[in-house]
């Protein structure tokens, strides 16, 4: 069944095009839902609340632009919708900060993508935001300020400490690899 | 590393990366979530006409309620009997005087809060003996349908005002004397008088009080039905809200449940201007527009661990006096810093309530209750948060975190006490309940949900038209 199929068939409302939709993109979304959620149960509720809404929207789409990025965009916009709707809005005060080593080109062939998933999803919630929209997606800063609701130095100062946490967690993570041999 | 090259690598190894996802259940879930999305919708499009037909359906029930009141109170009235039979009155009266049964053409005019007053002013020109009264036949007074019994004709005397009891009474001017003891009339006849059997006995008995006295509202012969009117009225409610969390699936929701277990509210305002009709009987139908806003506060302990590695002192050897080698290595270092964070958050709504009430009346007071659905047609809200420094950040007002609350019906109850302070004018003191539709704070279809009930004291001012 082709992309063109899938889409036609989703908006005449077809249930065998429905569930082709979510069994061929689910996996791709779904790593897209966990770079932005904490866990993974809240991974899995953006994953089914996107699903939802790209099969209601999809009329929406226009078919001039890529349709795996068009969906991209449905679970990010969800995703930031859900973290920026929860009541606890982390305040993560960095105690302090030290200046962070080099992180050699090897670490991140030496770890596996699961390493660096989870490394991205210890980063505090407004970090990962950022970090994940400017880094992964390739946002500029005026985007995510507008996507997030702060101003355009905010998310710039954000990004900025979220790669250095990262940095440290990879850092760190590479430091106990080298341990562990 | 340079930063290009970390987003780069990054970018490289995850953009693309896929997750194993469970489709199956992924797609029931899908699925499930869909189906209700229509239904949902499909009530949301005629919940509105819906509630217009109970509305109209409420309106006339209380329009021929207040008709068919009207009706039943009108037949036990003295003053609708008496109003409604002042031809008939008007001719058994000319009847009596002339001892015929010819019919006066003559309009009678008889105020009825005065027709007391008339009547015992006009009878010293009653052109009628108390001897012929007596002798006027039961059927004048039969004919007359009432509830009220006719007096019988020997009784006729005793019922008119003592003042003219055995006494002969002046004849009129109009009136003369014809052959055969018989009178008759030269001019159309300017008697204002009723026919002494329709009037209740005990006003016109011997020990009748004063008229002053028979003014008084108590005395059945002036009790007048009170009148349906229309009102408004302005309201200001202070609650004490009390929240519910609803779940249905734990497990799902276990997390949010717990987020918005953080939240106490704080008080409610309620602001409702109503308009509405009060039948005469004391049934009410209002409606209007009312605002509602809840403060609450959301305040929240935060542990946050930061672990460090820096370069330290990991052994020390003592090689001998004077003599010793500190070796440096790697040192984790955590810090924790524990900081209270508090979200100040409002969320107003704007409401319709559609109330059915009953008022009871007792001198000055009006004792009312009313109750009924409230539609709730718009929620915002907003949120400023305290961060753990103490600083406040505040957010826009559409990015608060009430954005997706759900519309819905509620309902509002209140029980009142209004003081007449002016003759149009009450002012009244209440307790008002008031449980708000189930709102979401999470996507549509999400089990976690809230709802507000609001107890609150109602002080309030109604003006009648």
């Amino acid at each position: 069944m082709t992309v063109s199929t899938i889409i036609e068939g989703c908006r005449r409302g077809r249930a065998d095009c429905q569930r082709e939709l979510v069994v061929r993109y689910s996996p791709q979304l779904m790593a897209v839902a966990r770079r932005y959620a904490p866990n993974n149960a809240t991974a899995k509720d953006v994953l089914q609340d996107s699903l939802v809404r790209i099969l209601q929207k999809i009329d929406q789409y226009a078919g001039t632009g890529s349709f795996e990025g068009w969906m991209r965009r449905v679970v990010i916009s969800v995703a930031l919708k859900q973290l920026d709707r929860k009541w606890v809005r982390r305040e993560v005060s960095v105690g302090e900060q030290r200046d962070h080593q080099s992180v050699a080109p090897v670490a991140l062939d030496q770890l596996a993508t699961e390493d660096i998933m989870r490394c991205i999803s210890g980063l505090p919630d407004g970090y990962r935001q950022v970090f994940n929209l400017y880094a992964i997606e390739g946002y500029n800063h005026r985007e995510i300020a507008q996507m997030i609701g702060v101003s355009e130095s905010t998310s710039r100062s954000q990004y900025n400490r979220a790669r250095k946490s990262l940095q440290t967690i990879l850092t760190d993570l590479k430091i106990a690899l080298k341990h562990a041999e | 590393m340079q930063n290009k090259e970390l987003e780069q690598g990054l970018r490289d190894r995850i953009y693309d990366y896929e997750m194993p996802v469970d489709t199956d259940q992924l797609w029931l879930d899908v699925q499930a979530d869909l189906q209700p999305e229509k239904k949902r919708r499909s009530l949301t499009w005629w919940w509105l006409p819906g509630l217009l037909l109970v509305g109209s359906l409420g309106w006339l029930a209380f329009g021929l309620l207040e008709k068919d009141t009207a009706r039943t109170q009108d037949a036990n009235n003295v003053d609708g009997q008496l109003a409604d039979t002042q031809p008939a009155k008007a001719a058994s009266v000319e009847d009596v005087a002339t001892g015929e049964a010819s019919m006066a053409t003559a309009p009678v005019n008889i105020d009825e809060s005065n027709f007391l007053k008339n009547y015992i002013e006009n009878s010293a020109n009653l052109p009628i003996s108390p001897k012929k009264a007596a002798t006027t036949p039961p059927s004048i007074a039969s004919a007359t349908p009432s509830p009220v019994p006719a007096a019988p004709p020997n009784e006729a005397a005793k019922i008119l005002p003592l003042s003219r009891q055995g006494e002969e009474m002046p004849r009129s001017s109009s009136t003369k004397e014809v052959a055969g003891g018989k009178r008759q009339n030269q001019a159309a006849p300017r008697i204002t008088a009723l026919p002494v059997a329709l009037l209740p006995e005990r006003s016109y008995g011997p020990e009748s009080p004063p008229f002053s006295e028979l003014k008084d509202p108590a005395c059945p012969v002036f009790t007048k039905r009170r009148k349906a009117q229309w009102s408004i009225g302005a309201a200001g409610i202070n609650s004490k809200p009390h929240r519910e969390i609803t779940a249905l699936n734990v497990d799902q929701s276990g997390q949010s449940i717990r987020n918005l277990r953080v939240e106490t509210p704080l008080n409610a305002v309620t602001g409702q201007i109503l308009a509405g009709y009060e039948t005469g009987s004391g049934f009410s139908l209002r409606s209007g527009v009312g605002y509602t806003r809840i403060n609450s506060v959301a305040e929240v302990t935060l542990d946050t661990t930061v672990t460090t590695i820096g370069t330290g002192i990991t052994e020390v050897i003592i090689n001998g006096p004077g003599d010793t080698t500190f070796i440096t290595g790697v040192v984790e270092r955590r810090i924790t810093t524990t900081g209270t964070s508090r979200y100040y958050n409002r969320l107003s709504t704007i409401d319709v309530p559609i109330l059915l009430g009953k008022t009871f009346r007792a001198g000055k007071w009006r004792f009312g209750v009313e109750a009924g659905p409230v539609l709730n047609i718009l929620t915002s809200g907003s949120a400023r948060y305290q961060l753990a420094d103490g600083s406040f950040s505040t957010r826009a007002d559409n990015e608060n975190l009430f954005r997706n609350r759900l519309s819905g019906l509620g309902w509002q109850g209140s029980l009142s006490a209004n003081f007449q302070l002016l003759p149009k004018l009450d002012v009244g003191l209440g307790f008002n309940a008031y449980r708000q539709p189930k709102g979401g704070f999470e996507v549509a279809g999400s089990p976690t949900s809230t709802r507000y009930t609001l107890y609150g004291v109602r002080l309030g001012i109604k003006r009648y038209f």
